[in-house]
């Protein structure tokens, strides 16, 4: 290959011209040229002593660069694994957030966050399962150790005392709110007084669970029971106020319950239909002692019969008879009658005792006199003029 | 030439070597950037509280506008405090008991007209619905009770008619338990701040936050010791009361003017009297007075006549010797008379035992039954 002094073109070897611009091709630039030509592959030699380090450096920086940016992103991936971790951990997600937690730390061992997130994590699903341990003991009725085993899982919350621990709070209240519902209904079964079941009620109100709900009610049903069966007790006694008093201590709980507010009005009617029954009775009661005692005034004794019969020697002998018609004891009863003769003119008149003192009712009487001064007298005959007594 | 590229190794060997060394220290380096701490191990941020501690002047005159006076038709007076925002008032039981309208008066003398909501038969509580105090603002409940003793509490009310009276004192005794018929107060306060008839049904408020800790109530004697009715024990049945008013109040018929006469006396004392009245009678020959003394029971199975048979042949009577023994809620009254009767137109002596029992009935006291039998 010749190249041409004048135009720079090259030309075949063997030329003697220039096939572009037609200048002599001469030996000496032919020599020129291939001296030429060897100081530049000297060179070249030269330049690639110092390549190899170079491209090495080149390499390994790029290398290193693309290895730090690695580095960097798996950085990146870890912190927003472990943020991750964390959202879902403090969510509950507890599994989750620890498969996530274990494989960045496979990524990154020496990471203390990490290992810290996981132990604490470790730790809480431990208490998990305590408590899982408590529920089962509740649904078993075994209240008093599954209160037991939360105390105790409380006590390592509160030692404890960091955020993801307190996402367990939720349920320890609702565990702690079920063995209260679950005391409070092995309890009532055993109480009978209306306040002890109103104290119950009372701490159920604090309590927002479906149980609570249904041990309000059954507590509410037992106390409608136990107030219903104090009234008819009372009622039966005639206690009527104190019947009521216990239809309200009821009804202050229950509020406007049906069967009690009716239950309320019939003792009311009851109270009512006793007094008026009571005030009748009594009235006529009153009424007949009224009678009675008229009667035992003015028409206490009926003579049975009086009597004047004469003897072989003149004697007159009046007697007589009478019952008591009182409804008490009378005493002292007098007749007093007109002896007639047989022109219908008054003898006499006397007054007689009647024997014995004390008439006991429907009791009979009787009473005699004897007479000597009217032997002339043809006939005599008797007629009552008035009776007296006394009431006891 | 040779020395070219010995030198260019070694550039290479430095350059390999202190690609190694970045490589370890980006290795150990970048890792350890990580410097966010555990979330999960934080400590949970505490919320701080703020103890609202307000001047006792402010604490009066808020409160002082929820307190409130309530006046009966038959002249009781007590007082009241707003506890909700539906214009419920809290008072007790004994203050309007046997009542459903109220006369409510406040601060500014505004005379509104009030409902008996709700009141216990058993708990000296009671709720007025007072319309047009609908809207306001109650005054502060308790959250937790944990009343000590000592607390500095303030009583307010109208006792006597005085209006907007504030009483300062202290809680000088918890858990007291006494029963001034019908209610039974459990567990109550004793105040320091002495109680009169008008204060009753008036809020305890802490002199340090102004929340209401009780409701003031009965005195006992003449001496100047006041209760009050821990709020917390009776705020679930109130707020019952509020959310579904009762049709049909509770009675308290002891509570009536002029029936406590007879609660003075015991039992035994009643019984006895009963039984020398009713051989009075009979003496007396007033059978129906006697036999007005004699249970429902008794009465239905014995007619008036047949009770005044009895007595056909009785001159009289008198009791020698009476003794009452009360058992449960009854009382035995066991005793002996001499009667006169008459047998055959005499009068005889007689003595007999008779033994009755007395009980309620109705709220009398009344002869239940009776037997007995002729002693010689």
């Amino acid at each position: 290959m010749v190249i041409c002094r004048e135009c720079g073109s090259e030309n075949n070897s063997g030329s003697r011209f220039c096939s572009h611009c037609g200048e002599k091709l001469t030996e000496e630039t032919l020599e020129e040229l291939e001296s030429e030509n060897i100081s530049s592959e000297q060179r070249n030699k030269k330049k690639l002593i110092y390549i190899m380090p170079a491209a090495v450096l080149i390499v390994i920086a790029a290398a290193l660069g693309f290895f730090y940016n690695h580095a960097k992103q798996v950085n990146q991936t870890v912190l927003e694994d472990k943020k991750k971790a964390e959202e879902l951990a403090l969510d509950g997600a507890y599994k989750e957030a620890e498969k996530i937690l274990d494989k960045a730390s496979t990524q990154r061992p020496d990471y203390q966050a990490l290992q810290r997130s996981l132990s604490t994590l470790h730790s809480v699903q431990g208490m998990e399962d305590d408590l899982d341990t408590v529920e089962k003991l509740i649904e078993e009725n075994e209240l008093d150790k599954a209160l037991e085993e939360l105390a105790h899982v409380n006590k390592q919350m509160r030692d404890q005392g960091n955020r993801l621990v307190v996402t367990l709070t939720p349920r320890l209240n609702q565990l702690d709110s079920r063995i209260t519902v679950g005391k409070i209904n092995n309890e009532v079964k055993e109480l009978t007084k209306i306040d002890e079941l109103a104290d119950k009620l009372n701490t159920l109100s604090g309590l927002d669970l479906e149980e609570a709900a249904r041990a309000r009610e059954k507590i509410t049903e037992k106390i409608v029971s136990i107030s219903t069966k104090q009234a008819e007790e009372a009622m039966t006694e005639k206690n009527y106020n104190e019947a009521i008093a216990s239809v309200d201590e009821g009804l202050q709980y229950v509020i406007n319950h049906e069967k009690l507010l009716q239950l309320k009005e019939r003792v009311e009617q009851e109270k009512k239909a006793f007094e008026q029954e009571k005030q009748d009775r009594m009235e006529r009661a009153m009424e007949q002692q009224a009678m009675e005692e008229m009667k035992n005034r003015r028409e206490a004794i009926e003579v049975l019969g009086i009597s004047a019969s004469k003897d072989e020697f003149g004697d007159v002998t009046i007697e007589g008879e009478v019952q008591s018609e009182a409804t008490s004891i009378i005493s002292s009863i007098e007749i007093t009658y007109d002896i007639l003769n047989e022109d219908d003119e008054v003898l006499e008149s006397d007054t007689a005792q009647v024997y014995p003192m004390y008439l006991n009712p429907e009791d009979k009487g009787s009473f005699e006199q004897i007479y000597y001064d009217f032997e002339k007298e043809e006939k005599i005959s008797v007629e009552v003029t008035n009776v007296q007594w006394f009431v006891e | 030439m040779k020395r070219a590229w010995l030198t260019s190794s070694i550039l290479t060997v430095l350059v390999l070597m202190a690609g190694i060394g970045v490589f370890i220290y980006i290795q150990q380096q970048v890792p350890s950037q990580l410097a966010a701490s555990s979330v999960l191990d934080e400590p949970v941020p505490e919320e701080e509280e703020e103890a609202v501690t307000k001047n006792t002047q402010e604490i009066i005159y808020e409160s002082q506008k929820l307190v409130v006076q309530l006046e009966l038709d038959n002249g009781t007076i007590g007082s009241g405090f707003l506890y909700n925002n539906k214009g419920d008032v809290i008072t007790n039981a004994h203050v309007v008991a046997n009542a459903e309208d109220v006369k409510v008066i406040n601060v500014d003398s505004k005379e509104m007209d009030g409902k008996v909501i709700g009141a216990s038969r058993s708990t000296d509580v009671a709720v007025v619905r007072v319309p047009e105090l609908e809207g306001e603002e109650p005054l502060p409940i308790i959250e937790e009770e944990d009343t000590e003793l000592l607390t500095e509490v303030l009583a307010l009310g109208s006792p006597l008619g005085l209006q907007n009276t504030v009483t300062r004192g202290e809680i000088s005794g918890l858990e007291r338990n006494f029963e001034l018929e019908p209610f039974d107060y459990e567990d109550v306060y004793q105040i320091s701040a002495p109680i009169s008839p008008g204060n009753s049904g008036g809020p305890l408020i802490s002199a340090e936050t102004g929340e209401v800790i009780g409701i003031n109530s009965a005195k006992l004697g003449d001496e100047s010791i006041g209760f009050s009715i821990p709020v917390l024990d009776i705020l679930p049945m109130v707020k019952q009361w509020s959310k579904s008013p009762m049709k049909e109040l509770p009675e308290y018929p002891e509570l009536n003017a002029g029936t406590d006469a007879s609660n003075e006396q015991t039992d035994a004392d009643q019984a006895t009297y009963l039984i020398q009245y009713f051989y009075e009678s009979v003496n007396q020959g007033d059978f129906v007075t006697a036999y007005s003394l004699l249970a429902n029971s008794w009465q239905k199975n014995k007619t008036f006549e047949e009770f005044r048979e009895g007595y056909y042949n009785t001159l009289s009577v008198s009791i020698d010797n009476i003794v009452a023994d009360p058992e449960g809620e009854e009382v035995n009254v066991t005793c002996v008379i001499s009667t006169e009767e008459t047998v055959d137109g005499e009068i005889e002596m007689k003595k007999y035992k008779l033994t009755y029992t007395l009980g309620y009935e109705n709220d009398q006291m009344m002869i239940l039954s009776g037997e007995g039998e002729e002693i010689d």
